[in-house]
């Protein structure tokens, strides 16, 4: 996982310090759990609810 | 007299000022006398502007002698964060990386204060960029909280919460993306108001993240957060996440009748691991507005279950957003924590952050049907009191927890939702005030403020303030 992460944030013009590497690896697990709370089958009928004035919203 | 003076809410300077018994200058003089006592401690300033907030009170003394009294907010001394712009003057938002920039306009905040003659006279320290809660700030040093030094007074806010706590002004602004206003309120013993997103602009104010951002009062009384959300409340064509809603007369319309409302309390997610000393003062003040005639009623939202996942999906992505191009090319400006965050938010996916779009959409609808059956909801602020500045665990009931996955467990869903959140200390215990928040349904926040009112008249408090002459 930390050399996946490593690459992802080096790709992405990001150079990531060595202390952070790994607990960088922890908090993506941590947020892997937290998608394990996320039950989708009841999240379908939600529209994202993104708004945005067409037009602009000054008048 | 001069340190009674700056103890003073808005509410009671005011008339003083009206009527020239009290003069902005010699208010602003007392402001800045505590400034020089406690600051050297405190540290909640980024920047004092005597000169400047001398001037400025001279300024209100001459309209107010010459029959020119603009109304409540005329000659009060106030700071604010240091990431609301002031034209021509410096906002660093608590970066190195912003260390030399200048605001081109005022925002929209501090524009209204301007015309309705506040006297400014500095700006407060916060995390770095607002993207924490402990104002432990690597550029400008730590803050700490007036009631304990060894102590962080919250954040992002941290040095607003701290400035109003220890007099060094009358009243201020904090923003809140996941708690900032709320947080420090609650530690710092201070009211924090966040209205509804879209209620006040934010036009002005340095993003943390677009979707959650809040600005709003931080107060010594419910009064006075009343009558600052009067005057920054309203539609801003300039915000595109402004709301053309009416603005009510807020602080005229207080009222501490409880008898009949309905507080409904969500057991299993606001009152899980909470710290029993807090959990007791939160459960005694919600017995004392029992005794007023108030009723309890329990109340279950069960997608709170996943607002963690959107509150932390949302504000990492929409900060690393705002941040990218920094942390690509001068990384090692940020502090440390604050680059490790940046860092995490470019590894969230686009399908994370869809989700917690919907799952905002769905908090939002069990929120509605919960204010269908209730009038407010009441929670602890925070699961547990300030920790040592440092630490990155906090202690509840012995078990060492995440700080950053406590600190906004209970003040997130207000940001996901955009409803309306208060803060209102609820008693002292070992030293360090409990912080109680009231949510309301959206637009209403009338409801939250009464039902503050009620609490604030209780006395709860008994009178406790930090004990500043210890500083001294």
């Amino acid at each position: 996982m930390v050399e996946g992460i490593h690459r992802i944030l080096e790709e992405r013009g990001i150079q990531v310090p060595e202390a952070h590497q790994e607990m960088l690896a922890q908090q993506m697990q941590a947020v892997q759990q937290l998608r394990e709370t996320v039950d989708n089958s009841q999240l379908k009928d939600f529209d994202m609810a993104l708004t945005h004035v067409p037009g602009g919203e000054r008048p | 007299m001069n340190e009674e003076l700056a103890a003073l809410s808005i509410e009671e300077l005011a008339p003083k000022l009206r009527d020239k018994q009290v003069s902005p200058v010699e208010l602003t003089q007392a402001v800045l006398a505590n400034v020089d006592a406690y600051d050297s401690d405190i540290n909640a300033f980024i920047r004092v502007q005597k000169e400047q907030a001398l001037e400025s009170a001279r300024q209100a003394e001459q309209e107010i002698q010459s029959g020119n009294y603009r109304g409540f907010l005329h000659g009060i001394p106030m700071a604010l964060k240091d990431i609301l712009y002031f034209k021509d003057e410096p906002a660093t938002m608590g970066s190195k990386i912003h260390e030399g920039f200048t605001a081109d306009f005022d925002a929209t905040v501090v524009s209204k204060l301007k015309l309705s003659g506040v006297t400014f006279h500095g700006k407060l320290n916060m995390h770095e960029y607002a993207w924490g809660a402990t104002t432990t700030n690597p550029h400008y040093g730590a803050c700490k909280n007036p009631w304990d030094l060894s102590k962080i007074p919250g954040g992002s806010s941290g040095g607003s919460g701290a400035a109003v706590a220890s007099n060094m002004t009358i009243a201020s602004l904090g923003t809140d993306t996941g708690g900032s206003v709320r947080i420090p309120a609650s530690s710092c013993g201070i009211i924090g108001l966040k209205a509804t997103h879209g209620r006040i602009s934010k036009y002005g104010c340095f993003p943390l993240s677009w979707t959650l951002d809040h600005i709003g009062p931080m107060t010594k009384t419910v009064f006075d957060a009343a009558l600052l959300l009067e005057v920054l409340g309203g539609y801003d064509p300039k915000d595109p996440t402004s709301v053309d809603r009416p603005t009510q007369h807020y602080s005229g319309g207080l009222n501490e009748d409880v008898k009949g409302l309905v507080i409904g309390i969500e057991e299993d997610y606001f009152f899980k691991n909470v710290d029993k000393r807090v959990n007791e003062a939160v459960q005694n003040a919600l017995q004392q507005l029992e005794k007023l005639g108030a009723r309890i009623e329990p109340v279950r939202i069960p997608s709170l279950a996943q607002a963690e996942f959107a509150e932390l999906v949302t504000i990492t992505t929409e900060a690393s957003a705002v941040h990218h191009d920094n942390l690509v090319k001068q990384p090692e400006k940020f502090g440390e924590d604050v680059r490790f965050l940046l860092e995490v938010g470019e590894l969230m996916s686009g399908v994370d952050y869809v989700q917690a779009q919907q799952i905002r959409r769905k908090l939002n609808l069990d929120f509605a049907a919960a204010f269908e059956k209730v009038d407010v909801l009441i929670s602890p602020t925070l699961p547990f009191l300030s920790p040592p500045i440092g630490d990155s665990t906090v202690d509840i009931n012995g078990q060492a927890l995440s700080f950053l996955d406590e600190v906004i467990r209970f003040t997130g869903p207000g940001n996901l939702t955009g409803l309306p959140a208060l803060s209102i200390p609820c008693g002292v215990r070992d030293g360090l005030p409990v912080g109680l928040q009231i949510m309301g349904p959206a637009f209403q926040e009338e409801k939250v403020l009464n039902v503050a009112y009620a609490l604030e008249k209780l006395e709860l408090m008994k009178g406790q303030k930090p004990s500043l002459k210890v500083i001294r």
